[in-house]
């Protein structure tokens, strides 16, 4: 009787428990589920429209890459265009790997996190997805052909998410940054705006040169190249857009958007030009390619009933990577100092782009540098004598410093 | 005389069980409430649970009788059985916060769409099993689960450092007395841990190191919750209080994810699997607590009816999770306070009775 009891226990166990694992009640099958990779939200005539690229997945001994197809839904609000994308293709959208939210243009008329708030708190998407804006509709950019990959928002991710050593000239956001900057105290938050720029133009200009150089072997490749991309784009996402309160504010160009990576980021390994320095009287003026080895930043704000001090300090070791001399200087490639102007030109360029970054927060009262978060977290005592007029009223100090091989 | 259990496996069970049921929705609700001082709510709980775990300690040491025959003994049976009645009421709604915790999670985690009714019975399953079972199946568990906790927990907050800003929960205390406290009652339903060892009073060994051992093994627990605290708002600052699963989200902005996919898994399962036990403890002890009181011949019926309660109040009454919620939160918080520190601090000043004792003994 003992044995029988414990027989049906364990019977009972292992049979919901293979229900448990199975999960054969809520399987969706593959064949209707859609691997949805990017999705662009564009608001076209009042309505949300959703563009979701699908991966197609395609194993063949010759081609290792991914293949795609977009979809479009649209609706009252965000999660309704995306179901409808469910809908309309009989696919279930699977947003787990969802990696990319693009903005269209049209999205930048509304408070943007109506739009970004829905990937924010649905546990579908995993808000760790990186957001960009397009300059004009997101689906153009998700339907867009580019060289470097079948899937375009794979190719853009490259472009936005860079290994260490690559130039940290992309102000990279993703969803949950972006909330919490708007839920912040600062009600900031930016997110890079993407242009396409037509590959042929570049392939062209790259296939001349070769063909220059080396016209024999390099003729009939180039013409060959140049049809095969001459539908096709690259993504230049070097200025960032700044929101207030969800609102466009603003934007940052490209120099700007280095300095704010440089203030607010890992910066090694970025590289920096500094054109028409004459190293020395004697010498014509020079280009010169420099990169930072190393970058420390501080972001201090000093307050008291009187006054606000915010002094910006940024540190930076460099060497020189490439100059355009008229001669061959070995001495760059090994451990010298550097030039006494190339560091007085690298200062006064950074000390420029870190005062235009502070202008433009005055200006666009988007407060990216998180100017106010300082004021509330370090002298909590005068956060509300100056949480209204802090931009305003603040004395700014700013202290580049560069640095060589000593 | 043989104890069911052993000095070290309560240490274990602290460090065990303490930490993980913490992790789900507890860090929204103080989030919600105290904002950036919310892990000050938490140090603010774990400090009460610390000196009830000392004035307990103290009982450990003094009585050698189990906690119902030190309240009978004192206060005579009718009192002894108020009391444990009233026991099982506070481990049963204390069991139904977790309980929901568990499905919620599994069921918006683990299943794309609607998933049946039937995918959490073998959670009940489980806890019936280990309901049937005596004291030292606990001691058991603690043994094996308290390193799975120990590197699941490690793993997800090494995963999480490289977005921690621990600047964020600066300034300390900018929210004022009134919104910590208020944030600690409102976590009185996931605290109050310390409420399980009088029902440990005379079922283990009383040696020299024992209070150390024991006081260990909770500080372990403590300090793990505290970090897990920090940890949580420094990675979400102003939208902490949406983030439901605290468990799941904190480590997937880590750029390792990016390159090899969502390995913090590994981490969470191993959490889930221990708040799996942790979520059953308060049911058990609403059992065997109940057990006493009534002493029923079939060992397996007071499991079956207090889990068909349960089932009735956390699965079958899915509409009305809300106010369920609600009433733990903000409602209840007194009676969580009442019996997880109160009364036991109450009862375990009282002076021993020798006689007892050595009858309990004998």
């Amino acid at each position: 009787m003992k044995n029988t009891k414990i027989k049906i226990i364990l019977f009972i166990f292992f049979a919901v428990s293979i229900l448990f694992f199975s999960n054969n009640e809520g399987l969706v099958d593959i064949e209707k589920t859609a691997i949805i990779k990017a999705v662009g939200i564009d608001y076209i005539n009042g309505e949300y429209v959703a563009t979701a690229q699908i991966a197609v997945p395609e194993a063949t001994d010759t081609n290792t890459e991914s293949k795609k197809t977009e979809i479009t839904g649209s609706g009252s609000t965000v999660g309704n265009a995306i179901k409808n994308v469910g809908d309309l293709s009989g696919w279930y959208p699977q947003l787990a790997f969802c990696n990319l939210i693009v903005l269209g243009k049209s999205t930048l008329d509304l408070n943007v996190i109506k739009v970004v708030d829905y990937f924010s708190k649905t546990l579908r998407v995993q808000d760790s997805a990186l957001i960009v804006v397009a300059e004009d509709k997101a689906s153009d950019l998700l339907k867009a052909s580019t060289p470097l990959d079948e899937v375009s928002s794979i190719a853009l991710q490259k472009k936005l998410l860079k290994n260490p050593g690559f130039d940290q000239d992309v102000a990279t956001n993703d969803i949950k940054t972006f909330c919490s900057g708007y839920y912040s105290r600062t009600g900031s938050s930016y997110a890079p705006l993407v242009r396409t720029v037509k590959a042929d133009s570049k392939t062209q200009n790259n296939n001349e040169s070769l063909t220059n150089s080396n016209s024999m072997q390099g003729g009939a490749k180039s013409g060959a190249q140049q049809n095969d991309t001459s539908k096709q784009s690259l993504f230049d996402t070097d200025t960032t857009l700044l929101f207030k309160n969800g609102k466009l504010v603003g934007e940052l160009n490209k120099d700007q958007t280095k300095t704010f990576n440089a203030l607010t980021k890992n910066f090694e390994a970025t590289t920096v030009k500094v054109d028409d320095v004459k190293p020395d009287i004697t010498e014509s003026s020079h280009n010169y390619l420099v990169t930072i080895m190393r970058c420390t930043p501080n972001i201090k704000l000093d307050a008291d009933e009187n006054k606000l001090d915010l002094e910006i300090t940024l540190n930076l070791y460099c060497k020189i990577s490439d100059q355009d001399a008229e001669y061959s200087d070995a001495t760059y490639t090994k451990n010298t100092p550097m030039p006494q102007p190339v560091l007085d030109k690298t200062q006064e360029l950074f000390t420029k782009w870190v005062n235009e970054l502070i202008e433009t927060t005055i200006q666009t009262d988007c407060d990216f540098l998180k100017i106010k978060d300082i004021l509330y977290k370090y002298h909590n005592k005068y956060y509300a004598r100056y949480k209204d007029n802090y931009l305003s009223v603040m004395n700014t100090t700013v202290s580049v410093k560069v640095s060589g091989q000593k | 005389m043989k104890y069911p259990l052993k000095t070290r496996q309560i240490a274990l069970f602290f460090i065990a069980f303490l930490p993980t049921i913490k992790f789900f929705m507890l860090p929204s609700v103080l989030s919600k409430t105290a904002s950036e001082d919310m892990w000050i709510c938490s140090v603010f709980n774990l400090l009460l649970d610390g000196i009830t775990l000392s004035v307990i300690l103290i009982a450990c040491k003094r009585y050698k009788c189990d906690f119902y025959t030190l309240l009978e003994s004192h206060f005579g049976k009718t009192v002894a059985r108020i009391v444990f009645i009233l026991y099982f009421i506070y481990f049963l709604m204390k069991s139904v916060l977790p309980t929901i915790e568990q499905k919620d999670y599994i069921e918006t985690t683990l299943y794309v769409t609607m998933p049946n009714n039937l995918y959490f019975v073998p959670f009940f399953l489980l806890a019936f099993f280990i309901a049937c079972k005596k004291l030292n199946v606990i001691a058991r568990i603690s043994d094996v689960l308290w390193i799975v906790t120990l590197i699941g927990v490690v793993i997800l907050l090494v995963m999480s450092t490289s977005n921690v800003d621990l600047t964020n929960v600066l300034p300390i205390y900018a929210n004022g007395t009134k919104k910590i406290v208020t944030g600690s009652y409102f976590a009185l339903s996931w605290f109050g841990d310390c409420a399980y060892l009088l029902f440990f009073i005379g079922n283990f060994k009383w040696e020299n190191k024992s209070r150390l051992k024991i006081t260990m093994g909770f500080l372990i627990g403590a300090f793990i919750v505290i970090v897990f605290m920090i940890f949580f708002y420094s990675v979400f600052t102003s939208i902490a209080f949406r983030e439901q699963f605290a468990l799941t989200e904190i480590t997937k902005y880590t750029t390792v994810i990016n390159n090899t996919g969502r390995i913090d898994y590994l981490g969470i399962m191993m959490v889930i699997f221990t708040d799996m036990f942790s979520a059953i403890l308060p049911y058990y002890f609403a059992v065997h607590v109940l057990d006493r009181v009534l002493v029923p011949k079939r060992k397996w019926l007071l499991p079956l009816i207090v889990a068909c309660v349960l089932i009735i109040i956390t699965v079958l009454l899915t509409e009305f999770t809300h106010t369920i919620e609600k009433f733990s939160v903000v409602y209840a918080g007194w009676f969580y306070l009442t019996m997880a520190n109160v009364l036991p601090i109450i009862f375990c000043l009282i002076p021993p009775k020798e006689k007892y004792n050595e009858e309990y003994q004998n």
